[in-house]
């Protein structure tokens, strides 16, 4: 079972990279990455090269940082069903053995692999490039409770968020429609940012809040994607 | 078995293993909606399937291990070469690395595709496609086979190729059920045909079953000039039950017995002194019946 899943999983990678819109994401993950290091380098020259005014950085440009990675996520998990519709290979891969979770797994996985991995990447980079470029002065630990959550739970729970979205959105769109999700989810992150610029709780309560919300979003559209994927939808649709 | 609008009803085929059946109807006539539900891939409101001992719709899964399929309207992985694809398929039929590496080969051999193995699907016209999509269909060595319209869209000479693979096929004892718009290729390929309309099923039988059904075959008998076809054609009906029907100098005789009839024509018109130019048995093909099935 998990060889089939990775090799679905390997394959939906290989042909997302192939494609000019994998291009696209790199330019956007310049384009973010560009303005966050640019906003931190600010924050930084008027807070001063702290370790902690650097964590306070961080926990705020990270979400924009954030966008890069959903938006792989949300694009290769849309080739799951759509783009499989759309090139007319879906009906031969659903008369293969492999279960129903067997495949929706395997493209689910493959969207959630590339997003960590791109998450992991664009956050080390930035971060990276922050450390290194500036002298900073270490007056506490970097990765405080906030940026905790932030980093390892929140943003990549954003990713298998997106995921999930896109992969079940799939199932009834065309691939012509996946720029939506795209803009969609770019649109969802950059409100987070803006809410979290403008409403008062302290950082470490809103990531909760919003982890919370994102676990509940899991939850919900997991139980919702598997009770809804089944064959016979998807080959009555062709 | 399905709705109403969209479906079929009330079909009952066995097909023996080792045969190749063809599904003859119209567009929308539910042919395809046939091979899906035998596939497992659209379950049925009732009724029921058993491929190999298999029931259809609580094995779908194994019924998908023994079965290939090439869709009508397929398409390939573009941005994947030919190896790459058959790989990928072998790989989500669990097929084990030496014997995947064996088979890919070998199929790429008797369909002629190793020149072309390292090819992006994308660059590749449509009877090429069509073929690696065969090869993908018979990649884990199925007893039973669907063909959904194998031939459309190809040229003549990619046809006649798709055309022996598949004769290639049924002496392998392969059991086959194919769907297609050409008829005289289907009366080569196939020895049984079944007529669907409208998601019902016609007739259902051997090639020479289902043509009895719809249309006898015919004794033609050319005379010296239209008058000898005239007194032939007063004479024959005297003596014979069969239909005759009388047009310039020729005369068709509709029979169940065309052999035993010819003989019997021929010393009758002799006996009468009227010379026969020709006498021939005519066989009605699957034109004949197919056009006399869908108009009823």
């Amino acid at each position: 079972m998990v060889n089939v899943i990775l090799e679905i999983a390997k394959k939906e990678i290989k042909t997302f990279f192939r494609q000019s819109r994998a291009f696209v994401t790199v330019v956007l993950l310049l384009i973010f990455g560009y303005i966050s290091v640019y906003e931190i380098q600010n924050v930084l020259q008027h807070s001063g090269y702290t370790s902690s005014a650097l964590s306070a950085a961080l926990g705020t440009f990270l979400f924009l940082v954030a966008v890069y990675p959903a938006s792989i996520t949300s694009g290769i998990s849309f080739m799951a069903f759509a783009v499989e519709r759309d090139q007319k290979t879906l009906e031969y891969l659903l008369s293969l053995p492999p279960s129903d979770n067997e495949i929706f797994l395997g493209k689910f996985l493959a969207a959630v692999i590339a997003g960590l991995s791109c998450l992991a990447l664009a956050f080390s980079l930035v971060i990276g490039y922050t450390v290194f470029a500036n002298a900073i002065v270490w007056n506490g630990p970097l990765f405080n409770g906030s940026l905790s959550l932030l980093a390892f739970v929140v943003a990549p729970m954003l990713v298998v968020t997106f995921a999930l979205i896109a992969s079940i959105l799939s199932r009834y769109l065309s691939s012509r429609d996946s720029f939506v999700t795209n803009l969609v989810s770019m649109a969802v992150l950059l409100g987070i940012f803006a809410l979290k610029e403008t409403i008062t709780l302290d950082a470490f309560t809103f990531n909760l809040l919003i982890g919370v919300v994102l676990a509940v979003a899991i939850v919900g559209m997991g139980i919702f994607g598997a009770k809804n994927f089944n064959r016979e939808k998807l080959v009555a649709r062709l | 078995m399905y709705d109403d609008t969209h479906g079929i009803s009330e079909i009952t085929l066995a097909i023996s293993n080792g045969t190749s059946m063809s599904l003859l109807g119209r567009n929308g006539a539910g042919k395809t909606t046939l091979i899906r539900t035998l596939l497992g891939l659209l379950k049925p409101n009732s009724g029921g399937a058993i491929i190999e001992g298999i029931d259809v719709i609580a094995d779908a899964r194994d019924v998908r291990k023994i079965t290939g399929y090439l869709p009508e309207a397929f398409g390939l992985y573009n941005d994947m070469t030919v190896t790459e694809i058959l790989d990928y398929a072998a790989k989500l039929e669990r097929i084990e690395t030496v014997e995947r590496t064996n088979r890919i080969h070998s199929l790429l051999e008797k369909l002629d595709l190793t020149d072309i193995k390292d090819m992006k699907a994308g660059n590749l016209s449509k009877g090429l496609s069509q073929k690696v999509g065969f090869a993908r269909a018979l990649l884990n060595d199925p007893q039973v086979i669907f063909l959904d319209e194998p031939t459309s869209g190809l040229d003549p000479v990619a046809a006649r190729t798709m055309e022996n693979l598949v004769t290639d096929l049924k002496h392998e004892g392969k059991t086959l059920l194919i769907t297609s718009h050409i008829l005289p290729e289907v009366e080569k390929m196939c020895d049984h045909v079944s007529l669907i309309k409208k998601g019902h099923l016609l007739a259902s039988g051997t090639l020479d079953e289902v043509k009895s059904k719809y249309c006898h075959p015919t004794v033609l008998i050319r005379l010296q000039d239209q008058n000898c076809a005239k007194q032939a054609a007063i004479l024959l009906r005297k003596n014979f039950n069969e239909p005759i029907d009388q047009e310039d100098d020729k005369i068709i005789v509709q029979t169940n017995k065309p052999d035993e009839v010819t003989a019997s024509i021929n010393k009758k018109l002799e006996d009468a002194n009227l010379a026969v130019y020709e006498i021939k048995k005519q066989d009605s093909s699957l034109d004949d019946v197919y056009f006399k099935a869908m108009e009823e």
